[in-house]
């Protein structure tokens, strides 16, 4: 059998800055399953999935470069829930996507009361902010957290992955908005 | 501050931060899961246990270690020489789409789409002698297009017939996929259901081919959607339908429908 030989991510980026087609080919082979997951969770159907994962290919072919990526991995991570967030936004009127709807109007309770919408922390700074927080939780809940936040799994999901009912993992979740909530509160003051 | 800043601040984490969420598995034990299927006039093989299920039929199956499946289809290559039709267009078009491709255009120049207006015209403009359409049960058509996928140098590696249809209560959209000489991979990785409700089952058509078929949960509240595969080897054909939970037997129907009109 021939042996599958993963490309690292400095050869990958280096395939792109060559404008080698090989790139997006090499993306797929290796990330699809990663960005599947995340676009399989934030969107409705398998055909909306591919669709979006098509336009991370591209997305990434036409940002790398003058872009390189510390982590192609999370580059694409990051790309696959901004063009998801992105449709979302747009065919919101459809009711086609469920996912961001409801990680959205979750995520209001980690804005503390105190801040207005006017008051903005700058984007890198709050990612800092939240990776710091998320790093001093337990490891079960921090993993839960970025499942449902990054990866957008279901609070069903991850119920039923946890091993919990659906109305103990939204407690979870409640407690752990509260609690960023409050260190976003407190890194302000 | 708003709650997209958040979502947007949940972007920059840190890469190992995303890797041990993908990798972590909970100490608490699953709640078994009930599997359900009731098309009728078929016979049903459920799948259970953990691991590789196994690469007969042309496919193999994987159950993810924490959540879900992933199925992947064993595939013969087309010599480019059984492929006679205008499809062979793409050749030439193709390599000029990467010679002109502007960076900010919103299409892969690597692909080249085709508009048809019934099967017939797909597998004419295709024609490959074996190709053979899936007859849809659902006169409402919608996006019928053949995609052809190529390199800079004109070498079709696939070509694909998409086409959405659709009933009062359910979509459905399928695909026919063929693989040439210039693909560069004896496997296609074709599916994907990466959530706890997954279920994955597989049956056996009248004519005698494997259907696998995944059944799950969609995001939106009360709403499933089920995706079959076949393979013939050369060939592969998916469908997938995405309905409200009320509306399961339906989509069962169109998935066996389907099914049974690959021969």
């Amino acid at each position: 059998m021939k042996p599958v030989i993963t490309m690292d991510d400095k050869e990958l980026i280096r395939l792109f800055q060559e404008r080698d087609e090989r790139a997006v080919a090499e993306c797929e082979r290796q990330y699809a399953a990663f960005c599947r997951r995340i676009a399989a969770n934030l969107l409705d159907s398998p055909e909306d999935v591919e669709e979006i994962l098509n336009d991370v290919w591209l997305a990434a072919w036409q940002r790398i470069p003058p872009l390189v990526p510390d982590s192609v991995k999370a580059f694409l991570g990051k790309l696959v829930r901004d063009i998801s967030i992105s449709r979302f936004r747009k065919e919101r009127a459809e009711k086609r996507f469920g996912g961001p709807a409801a990680v959205l109007d979750e995520l209001d309770d980690c804005i503390p009361s105190s801040f207005s919408v006017e008051e903005e922390i700058e984007a890198g700074e709050l990612s800092r902010l939240i990776d710091g927080w998320l790093r001093a939780q337990k490891t079960d809940e921090r993993v839960l957290f970025v499942r449902r936040y990054y990866f957008g799994e279901s609070v069903k999901a991850l119920a039923a992955a946890y091993g919990c009912s659906e109305a103990r993992m939204a407690q979870i979740m409640l407690r752990l908005r509260r609690s960023l909530a409050k260190a976003i509160e407190k890194w302000r003051d | 501050m708003k709650r997209e800043d958040i979502y947007e601040g949940m972007s920059g984490i840190g890469p190992d931060l995303i890797e041990e969420a993908e990798k972590h598995v909970f100490a608490a034990r699953r709640k078994p899961k009930i599997f359900r299927w009731a098309a009728a006039a078929a016979v049903f093989v459920l799948l259970c246990g953990v691991g590789v299920y196994g690469a007969a039929g042309g496919f193999t199956v994987r159950k993810l270690l924490v959540n879900g499946y992933e199925v992947s289809a064993n595939i013969s290559r087309i010599p480019m020489q059984e492929i006679t039709g205008r499809v062979n267009e793409a050749s030439e078009i193709i390599p000029e789409q990467y010679k002109t491709f502007p960076s900010y255009s919103s299409m892969y120049p690597g692909s080249f789409y085709k508009d048809v207006s019934s099967a017939e015209e797909a597998a004419a403009y295709i024609g490959y002698d074996k190709l053979q359409i899936p007859v849809f049960p659902y006169d409402h058509t919608d996006n019928f297009q053949v995609m052809v996928v190529g390199d800079p140098n004109g070498r079709i590696s696939q070509i694909q017939i998409m086409r959405d249809t659709y009933s009062e209560k359910v979509s459905a959209q399928n695909w026919t996929t063929l693989f040439t000489e210039h693909y560069d991979k004896n496997v296609f990785d074709i599916g994907f259901a990466g959530d706890p409700s997954a279920e994955i089952q597989e049956f056996t058509t009248g004519n005698g081919l494997r259907c696998i078929v995944f059944e799950a949960n969609a995001q939106l509240e009360g709403r499933k959607y089920m995706t079959a595969y076949i393979t013939t080897g050369d060939v592969v054909y998916m469908c997938n339908s995405a309905f409200n939970t009320a509306d399961l037997a339906e989509a069962e129907k169109i998935i066996h429908d389907w099914a049974e009109s690959i021969k």
